[in-house]
């Protein structure tokens, strides 16, 4: 037995303001880990989205919002065949479509391709099944989440008002796309959309070298006034940014929310020396010293904020976990660095309100608190 | 110089109480030798805990000087005076202060708690836990204990580090006259197998009786210290 143990073992005298103590705790870390984890699952998903792109540019109507609201015609294509700078291009026609499967993701974007969607794309796009050809009808690929939701294989059927597809294959990108896009022939979507036969959504393209890109982006634009040319890099740069601010924005308020149950544990220990005055009197009086009482009751605050974070942390993957089920565009991912950040951000402030406490307990007059003053 | 382990010299003693300052002790010089079985007998606000806590180096005097083990205490820095409280003397008071959570020999051992290397005081503890007679309640916690049988384990508290001077300070105050006798006999046992010199506070009587010299504080002063022929 030493001042540690002895330490430790005050922490079962009070049950009850121990446990508030540690569930103050408990609930601040749950929240850093939680919403750090979304954040790391969502930086990670935008960088892998990074790395597909590999370069592409889309060309959308000029003032396009979404690529579903852009109508691009179709005879661009053959105009882009004779720029030597671009190594494939693919027609797109978008649909957006709700689902009415009970459970299930509300919402798929269903994304018309023609063959040449191939050419684009990564090698290892395909998961499982194949490619459909463009000339097919009411066949699918989906994104391997999409599809897991959905509960659907290869080879099953499905509907998406209006129509029926079977499913030929299931892509995987690890981003978001798995969890919301469909492939389908560019003739269906077409027909869902009621578009004409000399209209697309947007056209993608792919360059045959990534610095040639701005090349291609003036090309366009300076013979069509009413195409833009947008390099989905920028856009994802630009969120980066945005996800650092907001990555700031949850320290803070997280930070916070583990600041007040660092108050917490002022608190419970501040009552806790004040109830043992006498007590810390006699161990003073028995040749305890000032740094021995201070250290006693530092090790209690670190004993509630170690068990505080050790159960924020398991809560907060618990809680992070059940978003991803039930929001299924939202990616987490656990990565030791965020556990590690949480877990010492939370014992940190749980040493620090014990500081208080600490010196109030070591200064005590060993004749004054033996009679309880 | 006679041998000796405690000698006052004109100690006073003043505090503070709101504008009035109180002279709780107005020059005390007194000796104690090795071994001795002796108690500070007076009434209320003579000034006798006040002494108490200037020999157990748990307070400083206004003025004169407090030897105890041949150390002046006046000169020794306040935050050193834990060396002299956790290895020259031992503290028994009218409340227990057992700790709750721990167990009897727990209890016993928490003055050396933040000693190092503290292994050693657990077979004195067990010794001094038999000597008193409670070597079968040893994991038993406070409260499955009579007040008689927790102020005995306060007193191997008192004991742990080997003190030179052992003070009890109103101990009987808690407990009824058969369990307080038990106790001093308990206490004159352990001074004569031990040779701790043994220092009461009290004003009760029957524990004065008991001991082998008896000095009086009245209003601050000694009025009287007398050794008694038939302890």
């Amino acid at each position: 037995m030493n001042v540690t143990l002895y330490s430790l073992k005050n922490l079962k005298r009070r049950k009850l303001r121990t446990g508030l103590a540690i569930l103050g705790i408990v609930l601040g870390v749950m929240l850093i880990t939680s919403l750090l984890t979304v954040m790391d699952g969502l930086e990670s998903s935008i960088t892998e989205s990074l790395n597909l792109l590999s370069g592409n540019l889309i060309i959308q109507e000029e003032g396009s919002v979404d690529q579903v609201f852009s109508i691009v015609n179709a005879s661009l294509v053959e105009d882009l065949r004779k720029n030597e700078d671009i190594e494939a291009i693919s027609p797109e026609i978008y649909v957006a479509r709700s689902l009415e499967a009970s459970g299930g993701p509300r919402f798929i974007t269903l994304i018309g391709v023609t063959n040449s969607y191939r050419d684009i794309v990564s090698p290892e796009y395909i998961k499982t099944g194949s490619y459909f050809n463009e000339t097919d009808h009411s066949k699918i690929i989906l994104g391997s989440r999409i599809a897991d939701r959905l509960g659907v294989e290869v080879g099953e059927t499905f509907l998406i008002p209006p129509m029926n597809f079977t499913v030929t294959g299931i892509f995987e990108t690890n981003t978001m796309a798995d969890a919301i896009i469909g492939l389908i022939p560019l003739p269906d979507a077409r027909a869902i959309r009621n578009l004409s036969e000399d209209q697309v959504s947007v056209i993608e393209v792919k360059p045959v070298d990534p610095e040639r890109a701005d090349a291609i982006k003036s090309y366009v634009e300076s013979r069509f006034e009413e195409y833009e040319v947008i390099f989905p890099e920028d856009l994802i740069k630009g969120a980066t940014e945005i996800l650092g601010t907001v990555r700031n924005t949850v320290w803070l308020l997280s930070g916070i929310a583990v600041l007040i149950g660092g108050i917490g544990i002022t608190n419970a220990m501040l009552m806790s020396v004040i109830e043992r005055t006498p007590e810390i009197g006699l161990l003073k009086a028995t040749g305890w010293r000032n740094m021995d009482v201070g250290y006693s009751v530092l090790v209690e605050a670190l004993g509630i904020g170690v068990i505080g974070c050790l159960f924020g942390l398991v809560l907060g993957i618990v809680a992070s976990q059940t978003a991803q089920n039930i929001i299924p565009a939202l990616t987490v991912k656990f990565t030791p660095l965020t556990f590690i950040e949480s877990f010492v951000f939370g014992v940190g402030l749980s040493l620090f309100g014990g500081v208080y406490p600490a010196l109030k307990a070591s200064r005590m007059s060993p004749i004054q608190a033996i009679r309880g003053e | 110089m006679a041998e000796e382990v405690i000698r006052t010299v004109a100690v006073t003693k003043n505090y503070r109480l709101g504008r009035s300052v109180i002279h709780a002790l107005r020059g005390v010089s007194f000796k104690v030798t090795p071994s001795e079985f002796l108690s500070i007998v007076g009434p209320s606000g003579s000034g006798k805990t006040t002494l108490l806590n200037l020999l157990g180096a748990l307070d400083l005097p206004t003025s004169g000087k407090v030897f105890l083990d041949g150390v002046d205490l006046t000169q020794v820095p306040e935050r050193k005076l834990y060396a002299v409280r956790r290895n020259k003397v031992g503290f028994v008071f009218q409340h227990f202060y057992l700790i709750q959570t721990l167990t009897t020999i727990e209890n016993v051992l928490v003055p050396v708690l933040p000693v190092k290397n503290n292994k050693q005081f657990r077979k004195r503890a067990e010794e001094l836990l038999s000597t008193i007679g409670l070597k079968e309640r040893m994991t038993h916690k406070p409260n499955q204990l009579s007040g008689g049988e927790q102020q005995r384990v306060a007193v191997c508290r008192a004991l742990i580090n080997n003190p030179k001077v052992l003070f009890c300070d109103e101990i009987t105050g808690e407990l009824d006259s058969a369990t307080g006798e038990k106790i001093i006999g308990l206490l004159q046992k352990i001074n004569q197998i031990e040779g701790v010199t043994t220092i009461f506070v009290t004003h009760d009587p029957t524990v004065s009786s008991k001991t082998d010299r008896t000095i009086t504080l009245e209003d601050g002063k000694i009025t009287s210290d007398k050794s008694s022929s038939n302890p």
